[in-house]
């Protein structure tokens, strides 16, 4: 029995390894979509935090974010400017108290520079037609959980006095990192079951190792 | 005695050897690549803004569980289903004819055709997490496991219980089949019809679907994940199922059990 228990280990062992190396070449995408109101609300900055990516594990994961939005508006929005900040979740509870306390007497310069300062990472957005607009990031190592937030400029009147929200839907990409601790921990698997495999083996009466070493010496005998 | 058990065991595992080992290896290939593949999103949470810890959500392992646990209940139910072989060919009285009680057969046939499918299922699922990251072994949907280790076993139990009243492994197999595979769908479908034509209520509602508990704790947990019912009232009342099944095979192995 035990051979059989421990020949299955290797075997499915054998399979996992295999699999490794495709796993940061594969990345399944995550949707999250959602009607979000503005965080933080002027006629010239506004604020839309959006949603939080952790992970449930210690392995290594990196993300790629991409972010499509829509403004029920009647009229276009005029942006100057527009980023999507990630922030890690801890940074953004502890200091955009502090934002919320300030956002009206702060110049549009300051409340960038602020957000800027606690990202881990910024990218531009970029405006898709009268209502629209996306972005997209580069790959993002995930350690710590993280916030997404929607920093936009500009002429935002419409907005302020619109009823409705902002319609968005984010793509998350994870893909997960392979590292030597996972080669060497394999590797300890497979001497546990291939330890597992020689004991089971040699218990039993018709053990395939004695059967193995009689087949090599009758192969060895018979060679001139 | 468990020694005679597990010798006993062993030698039914080398006789099955070579089918056991092709269907596990097929299970294991199948669960070991769905888990890798859908990992990252397994691990990975996105959701709306909030500050405390991400809650467990489930079903994780959903995805991976509907193949790889299909194929584990058909092993243990063929599993089970041999017994009835051996009675019907009368290679049991030969066994029989050894110092090995009526009950260590029956517990050796428990061990290899339930507990060595489930702990090799078991393993197909942990080896993977193992190499990538220890800690996920414990934090990872073991509800579901759990349940689905409870459905197939309750099946397995049915399943030996027919092998050993009926001595015919078509009939036990046949049972395990209809039992696992189609009673819950047409008692479901069945239900659904009739809620809707008499009632006119959508379903599943949890009033529709408790008694599903009892034989299939992992289906009524899945299908009922939408109106929120809970996994401890499907192993609650599963338990005292397996239980009631596991007695009545040892009962009826020590006091009506012949071999001819």
């Amino acid at each position: 029995m035990l051979r059989e228990i421990s020949l299955f280990i290797i075997v499915s062992l054998a399979c996992a390894i295999s699999i490794l190396p495709l796993l940061s070449m594969i990345s399944t995408p995550i949707r999250h979509y959602g009607m979000i109101g503005p965080y933080l609300l002027r006629k010239d900055v506004s604020i839309f935090r959006g949603v939080v990516i952790s992970k449930g594990s210690q392995v290594s994961i990196s993300i790629k974010i991409e972010m499509e939005g829509y403004f029920h508006l009647r009229k276009s929005l005029q942006l100057t400017r527009a980023y999507l900040f990630v922030i890690p979740e801890e940074d953004y509870y502890k200091k955009m108290h502090t934002l919320e306390t300030l956002f009206m007497n702060l110049s549009k310069e300051e409340i960038l520079d602020f957000i800027k300062k606690i990202s881990v990472h910024q990218t531009k957005v970029v405006k898709k037609g009268a209502r629209a607009i996306e972005a997209s990031t580069s790959a993002i190592n995930l350690q710590t959980p993280l916030v997404l937030v929607l920093y936009l400029e500009g002429d935002l009147l419409p907005l302020v006095t619109s009823p409705y929200g902002f319609h968005c839907r984010y793509t998350i990409k994870p893909r997960l990192n392979t590292d030597w601790n996972q080669v060497l921990r394999a590797l300890d698997v497979g001497i546990i079951g291939l330890v597992l495999f020689v004991i089971g083996d040699l218990r039993r009466e018709d053990s395939w190792l004695r059967r193995l070493k009689r087949y090599t010496r009758g192969k060895k005998s018979h060679s001139p | 005695m468990p020694n005679k058990i597990i010798t006993h065991s062993s030698y039914i595992i080398s006789t099955l050897s070579k089918p056991l080992i092709i269907a596990t290896v097929l299970l294991s290939l199948i669960q070991v690549i769905f888990l890798l593949l859908l990992l990252p999103n397994i691990v990975v949470y996105v959701g709306p803004t909030r500050p405390g810890p991400p809650t467990p959500r489930y079903p994780i392992l959903a995805p991976v569980l509907g193949i790889s646990g299909f194929l584990y209940g058909i092993i243990v139910i063929s599993l089970a289903a041999q017994v009835g072989f051996e009675l019907e060919r009368g290679e049991s009285s030969l066994y029989l004819s050894f110092p090995i009680s009526r009950m260590s057969y029956i517990l050796s046939w428990v061990v290899s055709s339930m507990a060595i499918p489930s702990l090799i299922f078991l393993l197909s699922l942990l080896i993977p997490l193992l190499i990538l990251d220890p800690s996920m072994m414990l934090g990872i949907s073991g509800v579901e496991v759990l349940l689905l280790l409870l459905q197939v076993l309750t099946t397995g139990f049915i399943v030996l219980l027919c092998s050993i009243i009926f001595r015919r492994r078509s009939i036990a197999f046949a049972v395990g089949l209809l039992e696992y595979l189609l009673l819950p769908w047409i008692l479901l479908i069945v239900l659904s019809f009739l809620a809707y034509q008499i009632y006119r209520v959508s379903f599943p509602k949890e009033s529709m679907i408790w008694w599903m508990a009892f034989l299939y704790p992992y289906n009524y947990f899945m299908i009922g994940q939408q109106v929120g019912v809970s996994w401890t009232k499907a192993v609650i009342a599963n338990l005292p199922t397996l239980i009631f099944l596991v007695i009545l095979v040892i009962v009826y192995t020590r006091f009506k059990f012949e071999v001819r």
